[in-house]
C-alpha cells in the first residue's frame, strides 16, 4: 500500500494501480473516452488530465501509475479548463454534439460544452469509407481516433490508423486493403467500443 | 536488414506514403557549407581515431573520459539540452543495450547533423565508439535522414574500413524513411520506425533507458552530440567556461552555412557573421520556434535567455528575414506545416493543430476577434499541457510568440 492524496483527501492505496483506478475507488470519478477497461491505454484523447504535484505538465490518469506521496488534483481550474478545450476538440471533429454516445453527452454536458466554434471534419474522408465490408461500415468522417476499435480488434493488423495530421484515417489491413481483403471474421468486437457511431453495423 | 525494415516499415499502412517532397529537393540543394567551424576544421583526418585509440591501449581510463565529459558540460544537441551524462546515468541501472544514432535531422532549415555526417563522419563514428565503450554497448543504430546520400555512403565507408578498431561494435547505418516524416524524428517515434511499426511517438513512460527498442533499455542521441565526444578529450580548453554548438544560419543573409558558436552568446553577435541584408525579423528554433523582432536581437542565444522570449534553441536553427517579408505569413506557414506533420495520435495535437491554422488564417484575413484571440490561447495552453510528444507541445510558439512580439497580443 502506498500514500497519496486527491483533491486533499490522504488516502492509502494499492500500489501499482493508475491514478484513474483509485480516484474512482475513492469515488472521485474522472471523465475518459478513449479508456476501456481490459484494453491496453494508449491515452490519446487527454480528457481524463490531472494535475500532479511536481510535474509541469497534466498526466493522463488513465495511464499514470500512483507513486508513493503523489498529490493530485482532479479538479483544479488548469484541469478543467484543459478538458473543456478537448471536450470541444472532440465535438469538432466529430462534427456536433448530437451523435456521440451517451456517454461522452454526459461529460460535456459536466464540463458545460456543447458546440464547438469550429467543425473539422473534412468530407474527403468519406471517400475512404468504401473500403468496409458489408458488415462492418465506416464513416470516417465521425472518427474521433480513439483508437478503442484499433485496440478492440483481436489481430492488431486489420484495423489502422494511416496518414497523419489533418488527414489521418482509419484504413484496413495493409495500406488501402478492403476490410473483406483482411483476416477481418466480421466478429463485430469493434463496433460497440466505439463511442461515436464512426465504425458502425447495421445488420 | 536494410531493406526488410524499409519494407516491414512502408507495409504499415500508408503513413509513410507522400506526395511529391519539395523537403528533400531543398535539402539537396542547399549548400552545406561551413564556416567558423574552428573546431571541426582543427581536426584533421590523420587525428582519426586517435582518442578511441588512446581508450583502447588505456592511455587513458574510462573514468578519465567521463571526467572530461562531465567538465565539458555537454549537453544533448538534437534539441533537448539535458547534459549527456545525465541522460546516460539513467539508463545505466537498467544496463542500456542499444544505442540509437538520430540523424534524421527533419527540422526543415537544418543542416548540421548533415554537415558532420558529410565531412566529418569519422567523428561521429569514433564518438559512438567511445560511448559505446564507456556504456558497455554492442549494437548500433545510426539512422541517416534519406535525403542525405553522400553521408551515408561516407559514413558507411568509415565503418567499413575500421573495422578493426569497431570490432565489438555492430553498427547497423540505416536509412530513415522518407525525410518529409517530420515526426518520426521524435526518439520514441523513431523507435518504432526501427521496429518497423507506423511511425507514432510513443507514450512515455516507460522512457527509451527503461523500455526502448523491443522493449531493452536503449540510449537515444544526436549526431552533433556524440561528435564533439572526440573533440572535446582532444582539446578541453574549447569547452572551458564555454559551450560550443553548431547552428544553421540561413534566410536572406549572404553566407548562409553551419557556424560554431558559443552557447550564452548573443544572438546579434551569433548572425553577425552571416551578413544579413535589411534584417527585420528572425525565426530562432526552427519551424517550431520562435519570431522575434530585429530589436529583440540582444538576447542571449541559450535555454534561459531564450526562454524569456518564450523561444528555444531546438536543433540550432536561425533563420534571417529581411523586410520584403511578413512575419504573419512565415508563421502561418508553421501552422500549416503541424497541421499536416502532426502524426495524428493524440486529439490535443490533431486537432489543435487545425485550430492554430484556422487562427492564423483569421489574422491573415484581420478577422480575429478578442474572443478568437482568448480560445487561441486556450488552445495553446492546452496543447502544451496535454500533448504526447514535442511536436504538440511546441506546436503553438510560432503563433504565441507573434502575437507577444508583434501585436503586443
Ligand atoms: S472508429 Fe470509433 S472506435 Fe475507432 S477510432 Fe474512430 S471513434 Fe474510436
Ligand atoms: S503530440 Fe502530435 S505528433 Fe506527438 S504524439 Fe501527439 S499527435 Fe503525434
Ligand atoms: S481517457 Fe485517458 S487519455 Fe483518453
Amino acid at each position: 500500500m502506498i500514500n497519496i492524496s486527491i483533491n486533499n483527501q490522504a488516502l492509502e492505496v494499492k500500489a501499482g494501480k493508475t491514478i484513474l483506478q483509485v480516484a474512482k475507488k475513492a469515488g472521485l470519478p474522472i471523465p475518459t473516452i478513449c479508456h476501456l477497461p481490459g484494453l491496453e491505454s494508449r491515452s490519446v484523447c487527454r480528457i481524463c488530465s490531472v494535475e500532479v504535484e511536481g510535474h509541469n505538465k497534466l498526466l493522463p490518469a488513465c495511464s499514470t501509475v500512483v507513486e508513493e506521496n503523489m498529490q493530485i488534483q482532479t479538479q483544479s481550474t488548469k484541469t478543467v479548463n484543459a478538458r473543456k478545450v478537448l471536450m470541444e476538440f472532440i465535438i469538432a471533429e466529430h462534427g456536433g454534439i448530437e451523435t456521440l454516445n451517451t456517454q461522452v453527452r454526459e461529460y460535456a454536458s459536466q464540463l458545460g460544452v456543447n458546440s464547438a466554434r469550429f467543425y473539422l471534419h473534412d468530407q474527403k474522408l468519406k471517400d475512404c469509407n468504401r473500403y468496409s465490408s458489408d458488415y462492418i461500415q465506416l464513416a470516417q468522417e465521425k472518427c474521433i481516433h480513439c483508437d478503442r476499435c484499433i485496440r478492440a480488434c483481436r489481430d492488431s493488423h486489420i484495423i489502422n490508423r494511416s496518414h497523419r495530421g489533418s488527414a489521418s484515417l482509419l484504413t484496413f489491413g495493409e495500406g488501402d486493403s478492403l476490410l473483406d481483403d483482411t483476416a477481418c471474421s466480421s466478429c463485430g468486437d469493434c463496433v460497440p467500443v466505439c463511442p461515436t457511431g464512426a465504425i458502425y453495423s447495421d445488420r | 536488414m536494410q531493406a526488410e525494415i524499409k519494407k516491414q516499415c512502408f507495409s504499415v499502412a500508408s503513413f509513410y506514403e507522400s506526395a511529391e517532397s519539395s523537403y528533400v529537393k531543398e535539402k539537396q540543394i542547399i549548400k552545406i557549407e561551413g564556416r567558423n567551424v574552428s573546431s571541426f576544421e582543427a581536426y584533421s583526418k590523420e587525428e582519426s581515431f586517435n582518442q578511441l585509440k588512446n581508450i583502447i591501449n588505456n592511455k587513458i581510463s574510462n573514468t578519465e573520459v567521463l571526467e572530461s565529459i562531465y567538465n565539458s558540460g555537454l549537453c544533448g544537441c538534437g534539441g533537448s539540452h539535458i547534459p549527456l551524462l545525465k541522460k546516460w546515468q539513467a539508463a545505466i541501472p537498467f544496463k542500456p543495450e542499444y544505442l540509437v544514432v538520430n540523424g534524421l535531422e527533419g527540422e526543415p532549415y537544418t543542416y548540421k547533423d548533415y554537415f558532420i555526417m558529410l565531412h566529418y563522419p569519422q567523428l561521429l563514428i569514433e564518438g559512438l565508439a567511445i560511448s559505446c565503450r564507456l556504456l558497455e554497448i554492442n549494437e548500433v543504430y545510426l539512422i541517416v535522414n534519406s535525403a542525405y546520400k553522400l553521408a551515408y555512403e561516407n559514413l558507411s565507408k568509415v565503418v567499413s574500413e575500421n573495422t578493426n578498431l569497431l570490432k565489438n561494435i555492430n553498427i547497423h547505418v540505416l536509412y530513415g524513411p522518407d525525410p518529409d516524416l517530420y515526426i518520426v524524428g521524435e526518439e520514441t517515434a523513431l523507435l518504432n520506425y526501427i521496429e518497423g511499426k507506423r511511425g507514432e511517438p510513443r507514450l512515455k513512460p516507460p522512457y527509451p533507458h527503461e523500455k526502448g527498442l523491443w522493449n531493452k533499455s536503449t540510449i537515444i542521441n544526436n549526431v552533433e552530440t556524440l561528435s564533439w565526444i572526440p573533440l572535446l578529450l582532444k582539446s578541453p580548453e574549447r569547452f572551458k567556461n564555454k559551450h560550443p554548438k553548431l547552428v544553421t544560419l540561413s534566410g536572406d543573409v549572404k553566407l548562409p552555412g553551419i557556424y560554431e558558436v558559443d552557447m550564452g552568446d548573443s544572438l546579434e553577435r551569433i548572425i553577425h557573421k552571416a551578413e544579413a541584408e535589411d534584417l527585420s525579423f528572425i525565426e530562432v528554433g526552427g519551424i517550431s520556434g520562435g519570431l522575434i523582432p530585429k530589436k529583440l536581437i540582444n538576447v542571449n542565444y541559450d535555454v534561459n535567455g531564450l526562454s524569456k522570449l518564450g523561444l528555444h534553441v531546438g536543433s540550432g536553427t536561425i533563420r534571417l528575414f529581411n523586410n520584403t517579408r511578413d512575419p504573419l505569413l512565415e508563421m502561418s506557414k508553421s501552422a500549416e506545416f503541424f497541421k499536416e506533420e502532426s502524426c495524428g495520435r493524440c486529439t490535443p495535437c490533431r486537432v489543435g493543430t487545425q485550430e492554430l491554422l484556422k487562427f492564423s488564417q483569421q489574422l491573415l484575413d484581420s478577422n480575429e476577434t478578442d474572443e478568437s484571440i482568448s480560445w487561441l490561447h486556450s488552445v495553446s495552453e492546452t496543447m502544451q499541457q496535454t500533448s504526447t510528444c514535442g511536436l504538440g507541445k511546441a506546436a503553438s510558439v510560432p503563433v504565441i510568440t507573434y502575437l507577444k512580439h508583434f501585436r503586443n497580443l
